[in-house]
């Protein structure tokens, strides 16, 4: 099977826009993340994941309408496509096995509360 | 401003069809931002998030616009033509980094020339009270004052915060510190008053600054001596003792300075308290203001005091205490010691502003050669180039483009000189570090990279400048109807150029010449003693002074000792003792005229093989010779306006401790130099006394086997004072030490007057070859039509020499004036004749003509069929 290439970086905000759903844009993105992570997240980090996995075809863009707010530009909206929900199932697939796979004596020895 | 800046930059590296969306995200975020934050702050945020998304993703440049897409092409282009003309671009590379190689060390070197001191607290307030005395007509400044000048200023001038004395071990010029059994010697040490390291900041290893000098026999040392005697360990607590001429006393450790992170005009390897036996005593109960102009006397005055009107105000606070006070006194600010102290005896060897001027003149001298040589060159490409230009003009270039364009090669050959000038001087750097004992390391030279990058850019803006703005101006009709050949007015620039260059090059050789030859002058002048095959050895401590008689009966029996004698200022050394002497008793205090004196023992005048005029020298068997006898110098008995044969077997008179005192002259000297020749010969005398009050013994020696002469002189040492090691100087090599400081810039003139020559030499090289290359055609013509290899290399080298000679007539006067300038300098110097223009005139000419021939008879001896096959 052929590997799906994602960052950690970039699964968080490949997820994001799925939970966004139509309202997936730049600035919506980045509060979304901020505020449900607590990190902050730069505009040339975001933008730079978002034009890198559009180019591997995880995303599509629209153009929408500008608003004021952003000085009459157009928001630029990203829609996850079916590869790239297949990328994210395999990422979580990924780690689940790994999870699995932790002997009962770890997981058991170190639980924290 | 920020925002609007970012913006700028912003949509300057962006990738085009990112742009509008990235914009719309940054506004929102901008206003988001604006909610929580002041302005400022967002702004800050704003451009954070600008340089966040510098990244390869984000990044494009704007292919669509004709501008851009020319930029790239003009990049290949230039890339192009620097790999056609191999040698025009390594000319040109060679040239500007080596412009740029010395012009890097020269700053660097200036900037710790300047470095000196910055590192006090306060270093704006920070003063040192000097002293300006006129002595027999002439003005005198002295860096040092009375010692009552502390207490005085202290009392009666508010505008002085705190005052400090500093004191050198008067007299001796060796200490030698002892640890259980172990032995140092150091030259420069120091007693300060205890508030000493309140004026002067230091990193502190160990101890505690504001009390290190507090107790009496307290010592604080140096980071380098600490390190000598202890390694490594803290030293505070141990004691050692401090032996020289006044005896040997016991100093506690207290505290350790580091010197070597800072550069300072005094650097003394250690400090001890004043409040210590010998000097010190003596200084603490002394409140002269007048006379024992022997210490030096450093203050801090408070904020917003006018030095020069403070300074005006130590005279009435003096004059209520001592009437017609002869002396007045200055602040003179720390920061400038160590480059402008122009005083009589200043504590180290400082460093000299003329020197750093002509320093600067000389790298400019030598960036502008480099410059010159590049534009000629890339002005006299100009017909090559011209082609390019006419098509890029037909096809819409603007004139702003087209200096842009050659702007931009200039760019391109300077930083590939930029990297050239890193290797070369991360090469160089260690050769510079022990030729000036200034330390470049590669992490500095690191550090000091934005300095090399703008002197880079300047480089290429310098050079680049005129020929670009040159070929833009070029007309696309006759650039394309072929009339490629240069319009005069660019010739004529060029010609200029190469004038300057010629005038440049024949001042830096007149320069290097009259300096070599000064120094040349200096070290062979006669100086009216003998200086070769002279011993000077330190006597080191009172315990040696007091056996003077048998240290020289000891050394004058070992076989090739020819004459010992004793002598407290050996002719290498700054005489500091001098008094005022009259031919009448009375007033001789007031009155009299200054004399140096020198206190010397039996044979010492015969040792020194100084020249009597009149009379006789000191005689041992003459009654009164130990008691009161003096011969004076031939320019001390003109001072006291008598003449030789007058002034012998009479008597004269000072005051010693408020008693008149008369000596008799038993004889004249012949005038001899016994300071440096910076300084005129003044009034001197030896003088003779009881006491025997010397500090060092000069033995004249054979020249043949002087090592085993010395072995036996050292042995006989060794006999006598076996706890103390043994150490020697020969004169002449002492005396060489007085021009350090000149030999050292001599030779910095000669390397960099070498530089620039070759620089010159290459840039003519470049030019003639080109000239050539356009004139092939002309040569081959005029063979065929019968000339010969002669015709052609005249009529070419005319117009050379013609360049030159133009040259000569403005550099003649020139550096007559500037030569002049420099001699100055030294009290006694050559006297420089037609000779020493006319020299570099000859050398200049002769190399003109050795690099034009090489190339003008490669180009004559071409067969013309070869060159005129294709017309």
């Amino acid at each position: 099977m052929k590997k799906f290439q994602l960052g950690e970086f970039e699964e968080i905000v490949l997820l994001t826009v799925a939970v966004l759903d139509q309202e997936a844009y730049g600035f919506g993105i980045k509060e979304e993340i901020e505020s449900r992570l607590e990190r902050s997240v730069s505009i040339g980090a975001l933008q730079s994941a978002l034009r890198r996995m559009e180019k591997k075809g995880y995303l599509t863009s629209r153009k929408g309408e500008g608003s004021t707010e952003r000085g009459g530009r157009p928001k630029l909206f990203f829609q996850i496509t079916a590869y790239g929900m297949k990328a994210l199932d395999y990422n979580k697939n990924v780690r689940l096995d790994l999870w699995n796979s932790i002997p009962a004596s770890v997981s058991n020895s170190l639980s924290y509360d | 401003m920020i925002k609007r800046f970012a913006d700028i930059v912003f949509k300057w590296y962006c990738r085009n069809d990112y742009y509008s969306d990235i914009r719309g995200d940054l506004e929102e975020n901008y206003l988001r931002h604006r909610e929580r934050h002041s302005l400022r702050i967002s702004d800050l945020l704003y451009l954070r998030e600008i340089l966040l998304l510098f990244r390869p993703s984000i990044i494009g440049f704007n292919y669509s616009s004709n501008k851009s897409a020319m930029f790239f092409n003009y990049l290949k282009i230039a890339f192009r033509n620097l790999k056609k003309q191999k040698s025009y671009t390594s000319i040109n590379v060679l040239g500007l980094s080596t412009g740029i190689v010395s012009l890097f060390f020269i700053l660097i070197f200036i900037e710790s020339e300047f470095s000196y001191d910055v590192h006090h607290q306060e270093i704006d307030r920070f003063y040192r009270v000097e002293t300006d005395l006129v002595l027999n007509g002439e003005p005198l400044k002295f860096s040092t004052t009375s010692p009552g000048m502390r207490e005085r200023i202290l009392e009666k001038m508010p505008e002085v915060e705190v005052a400090t004395r500093i004191v050198g071990f008067l007299g001796i010029s060796q200490n030698i510190l002892r640890v259980d059994d172990r032995s140092f010697t150091e030259s420069e040490g120091f007693l300060a008053d205890p508030n000493f390291f309140e004026l002067f900041s230091y990193p502190i290893t160990y101890g505690d600054p504001s009390s290190m000098l507090t107790n009496p026999q307290s010592i604080a040392l140096s980071q380098t001596l600490s390190e000598k005697m202890f390694d490594e360990k803290d030293p505070v607590g141990e004691v050692i003792s401090i032996i020289n001429d006044y005896g040997s006393s016991d100093y506690t450790i207290t505290g350790v300075y580091d010197n070597e992170e800072v550069n300072s005009h005094m650097n003394p390897a250690f400090v001890c308290s004043m409040n210590s036996g010998a000097i010190g005593k003596y200084v603490v109960g002394n409140d002269r203001l007048v006379g024992n102009y022997f210490l030096f006397t450093y203050v801090r005055l408070r904020p917003d005091t006018d030095p020069i009107a403070a300074g005006k105000k130590i005279q009435s606070s003096i004059a209520e205490h001592v009437e017609k006070a002869e002396n007045s006194h200055t602040f003179e600010p720390v920061r400038d010691i160590y480059l402008y102290s122009q005083s009589q005896n200043e504590s180290g060897i400082g460093g000299d502003i003329r020197y750093i001027y002509i320093m600067i003149t000389i790298a400019i001298m030598i960036l502008s050669i480099a410059c010159i040589n590049f534009a000629n060159m890339a002005t006299a490409q100009a017909s090559k180039r011209a082609k390019e230009i006419g098509v890029r003009k037909t096809f819409g270039a603007e004139r702003r483009m087209i200096i842009a364009q050659f702007l931009g090669e200039a760019t391109v050959i300077t930083s590939v000189a930029l990297i050239v000038s890193l290797v070369a001087i991360l090469l160089v750097a260690p050769s510079y570090s022990s030729f000036t004992g200034k330390e470049v390391s590669p992490t500095m030279i690191w550090e000091k990279s934005g300095l090399l990058l703008a002197i880079g850019f300047f480089t290429s803006i310098l050079a680049g400048s005129y020929p670009s703005f040159y070929l833009a101006s070029l007309k696309v009709m006759r650039i394309l109807a072929g009339q490629t050949t240069g319009s005069s007015g660019s010739s004529l620039v060029r010609k200029g150029l190469v004038v300057f260059q010629f005038v440049v090059g024949v001042l830096l050789i007149v320069g290097s010449m009259t300096t070599i030859r000064q120094l040349d002058f200096i070290q062979s002048k006669p100086l009216g003693f003998t200086a070769t095959n002279q011993l000077v050895i330190p006597l080191q401590s009172s315990e040696v002074i007091s056996e003077l008689e048998k240290v020289k009966t000891a050394f004058s029996q070992v076989p090739g000792v020819k004459k010992v004698a004793g002598v407290s200022y050996t002719p290498a050394q700054y005489v500091l003792s001098d008094n005022r002497y009259k031919t009448t008793p009375t007033n001789a205090d007031k009155e009299g005229v200054v004399i140096r004196q020198n206190d010397v023992d039996f044979q010492l005048i015969e040792t020194l093989g100084i020249e009597v005029l009149a009379g006789r020298t000191f005689d041992r068997n003459m009654v009164g010779d130990l008691e009161s006898a003096v011969v004076l110098n031939e320019a001390a008995v003109q001072t006291l306006g008598k003449t030789n044969s007058e002034i012998v077997n009479q008597q004269i008179y000072t005051e010693e401790g408020g008693e008149i005192i008369s000596y008799k002259v038993i004889g004249v000297v012949a005038d001899f130099h016994s300071q440096s020749l910076h300084r005129p010969i003044s009034p001197y005398l030896f003088a003779m006394r009881a006491s025997r009050d010397v500090s060092s013994v000069i033995v004249t020696i054979d020249s043949d086997g002087y090592q085993a002469i010395i072995e036996g002189i050292e042995a006989q040492w060794d006999g006598l004072f076996p706890t103390l090691s043994f150490e020697f100087h020969f004169l002449d090599e002492q005396l060489k030490a007085l021009y350090q400081k000149d030999r050292k810039f001599a030779q910095i003139i000669v390397l960099f007057t070498a530089v620039a020559l070759i620089l010159c030499l290459i840039g003519i090289f470049g030019l003639t070859s080109f000239t050539v290359q356009q004139s092939l055609k002309e040569i081959s013509i005029r063979k065929v039509l019968g000339a010969s290899i002669r015709n052609i290399y005249t009529s070419f080298a005319i117009k050379f020499l013609l360049l030159v000679a133009i040259a000569a007539l403005i550099s003649i006067p020139t550096g007559i004036v500037v030569m002049n300038k420099w001699l100055e300098l030294f009290a006694y110097h050559i006297e420089p004749g037609l000779t020493t223009v006319v020299i570099p005139i000859f050398l200049i000419v002769g190399a003109t003509l050795a690099v034009i021939s090489y190339k003008i008879f490669f180009a004559a001896r071409v067969n013309p069929s070869v060159i005129l096959r294709g017309d």
